[in-house]
């Protein structure tokens, strides 16, 4: 891979982006919904995006919250998939399934929600 | 005087190549340089070509307060530029900051910090008749003689 | 087999076809595009962060300042979100007024993004013509508001000045002239095939990425999205106004929608001189404690305000949302990708008419 001219550390006016009222207030929810802290979803965000993607996040959130079903709005399935870009459509897929499995398989509510969790943040960090 | 001066003078000042850089503005002095480019204002009628590539420019425009991006860029594209040149701020952004240089703010104004500014037009934005007369009335003044003043 | 090599291509941030600094990074394998990010940060003033505990009158003109091609746009809607809080209702002649001058902001701010977009595929003359028309807009908007750019039109209660009679003879005379010549070249750019080859079909913006990345404005129109703000406001209603779609989503689109845009605005204008009435253009009011989120249609698309003001008229909170922000991302996430040609990359990027100094305000 070349190296581009001129290139810089962005991360300093990325994180002023997100300092945004309307920025902050997407990045809150999806942080409660993660069950992590707004300062980690921040760094994993700054790492991954590029300044016009975080630029839009609010507006993208905005679409995304009128699709999905309550299941995959409880798990914040559509704002990972398709305002954030954290996850793939098939990873969403997948966790939603696993959590009505376990559901199924007599795990308590909070218990699969905790673990339905643990296993978005595995597929995030991977 | 050489001739060769004379004749460099008489061709310098019918042939002003401008370049125009937004270091923070809020586009209204842009919007009134590209207005200078309609036929109703007709700037190539004076020998002025706006082709926005420093290295051929004479010429430079700066609208806006200065923002942190530019902070490494501006003084290398200054450099760029073939002597003889002159830089122009166009509206109250590069000279004082305008509304945008309050507390909180990001921006940090005046770009006659990081470079020398040959003249100020000031306005929100300038009209483009104003631009235009500036450049024309500051050109010849900044390229008469170059060669031998330079000596 | 053709060697293809992978080039890192920056553009930007001082590129002769951009009117505003920022920097498209592009991964291609020989011409063909296949990613692009968006580097900004170079207008970036921080102006929410100054309006924050600052009273209206002064968030006004920092309002206006977001973005100098659509002003009076911020202007129009910054006015109206603290005229809802506070319960203010314009006076009947000061709405009218207010719709004539946003139309002839949008009929400016679109014949430049057309004028951007012609000079970016090199047809010099057709961009001319356009620039030159737009001062005859530029003429009627000093005519009516004192100023060309920066105007501060509108104000709480109703409008800063009033239109002359014989003003309004003006307006009606530049209508005809524009509406006249606009057709002109409008035929020109439809059937010109070299300015039809490099539009057609190029930079396609497909619905269900319009739809997730929220798209706004003409770029969403012309993938088929009935999207306008301006069809819920009361005085364009009153007006009749139904929005422009198109359905072919290319470049080609985009700028047809603009064109059309303006020969609506100037239909708006004249409707809207027709019935107006005499009357006062100020009514009065106090600007109350509140908070609200309100939607206007900016030249460029959707643009919203969300804001919280306190007893004193203060501005506690404030978060703008302008059009250009999807519009950009859009364009470089969606429609650069599978472009055919590096030489595709600027006159995609500004069919989409990109404003920086919006995006960042």
């Amino acid at each position: 891979m070349n190296r581009y001219l001129y290139e810089k550390d962005l991360r300093q006016m990325k994180l002023i982006i997100l300092e945004s009222r309307r920025h902050d207030a997407a990045v809150m929810e999806l942080a409660a919904t993660l069950g992590i802290k707004r300062q980690q979803l921040r760094k994993i965000l700054i790492e991954r995006s590029d300044m016009m993607f975080l630029e839009n996040l609010p507006a993208r959130c905005d679409a995304a919250r009128e699709t999905g079903d309550d299941t995959e709005r409880l798990l914040g399935i559509p704002l990972l998939t398709q305002a954030f870009h954290l996850l793939s459509r098939e990873e969403g897929v997948s966790v939603r399934e696993q959590y009505l499995q376990r559901i199924q398989s007599g795990t308590t509510l909070e218990g699969a929600l905790l673990e339905a969790q643990m296993e978005i943040l595995e597929m995030i960090k991977r | 005087m050489s001739l060769l001066q004379n004749l460099k003078n008489a061709v310098r000042s019918r042939s002003i190549h401008v370049a125009y850089v937004n270091v923070g503005s809020c586009n209204g002095c842009d919007i009134e340089i590209l207005a200078c480019l309609s036929p109703r204002y007709d700037i190539e009628q004076y020998g002025i070509y706006v082709h926005n590539n420093p290295r051929e420019a004479d010429v430079l425009l700066i609208t806006g307060a200065f923002s942190p991006q530019w902070e490494d860029k501006l003084k290398p594209l200054w450099d760029k530029i073939p002597h003889p040149k002159v830089a122009v701020a166009i509206g109250n952004c590069p000279i004082s900051g305008c509304v945008f240089n309050r507390p909180e703010t990001l921006v940090d104004p005046p770009v006659s910090k990081h470079i020398p500014i040959a003249a100020e037009i000031p306005g929100c934005p300038p009209r483009p008749t104003e631009i235009i007369s500036t450049i024309l009335s500051l050109a010849p003044i900044i390229f008469k003689d170059y060669e031998e003043t330079k000596k | 087999m053709k060697k293809t090599v992978d080039i890192s291509l920056p553009v930007g941030p001082m590129h002769p076809c951009f009117k505003e600094p920022c920097r498209i990074k592009c991964e291609t394998r020989g011409e063909y595009v296949l990613s692009a990010e968006v580097e900004l940060g170079y207008v970036k003033k921080g102006i929410e962060r100054i309006m924050r505990g600052r009273p209206w009158q002064e968030v006004m003109f920092l309002a206006e300042r977001v973005c100098g091609i659509c002003s009076v746009i911020h202007n129009f809607v910054f006015i109206e979100s603290v005229e809802k809080i506070s319960g203010i209702v314009p006076t009947e002649r000061a709405a009218y007024l207010r719709v004539i001058v946003n139309e002839l902001d949008r009929m400016q701010s679109h014949l430049l993004a057309n004028y951007s977009y012609c000079y970016t595929i090199e047809h010099e003359t057709l961009a001319m013509y356009l620039l030159n028309l737009r001062e005859t807009v530029m003429d009627q908007l000093e005519l009516i508001t004192g100023a060309r750019v920066t105007c501060a039109y509108i104000v709480p209660g109703g409008v800063r000045s009033d239109l002359r009679p014989d003003d309004a003879d003006t307006l009606r005379a530049a209508l005809d002239h524009i509406d006249a010549e606009l057709s002109r070249f409008v035929r020109i750019f439809e059937t010109g095939p070299l300015i039809a080859l490099r539009s057609k079909g190029i930079g396609i913006l497909t619905k269900e990425a319009a739809i997730e990345s929220h798209a706004v404005g003409p770029t969403a129109r012309a993938s088929g999205i009935d999207n306008d703000q301006r069809s819920t406001h009361p005085t364009y209603k009153a007006l009749g106004f139904s929005p422009i779609i198109r359905q072919e989503a290319d470049n080609y689109a985009r700028i047809m929608v603009r064109f059309e845009e303006v020969f609506q605005s100037t239909g708006l204008i004249r409707s809207a001189l027709a019935a107006m009435k005499e009357g006062p253009i100020r009514g009065g009011g106090t600007i109350k404690a509140g908070s609200i989120r309100y939607r206007g249609e900016a030249p460029r698309g959707e643009l919203l305000y969300e804001l919280t003001t306190d007893d004193y008229g203060r501005i506690l909170e404030i978060a703008i949302q302008t059009p250009s922000i999807p519009n950009i991302q859009v364009c470089s996430h969606a429609m650069l990708i599978d472009a055919q040609s590096a030489a595709d990359i600027t006159s995609i990027f500004i069919s989409s008419d990109p404003c920086i100094a919006c995006t960042e305000r």
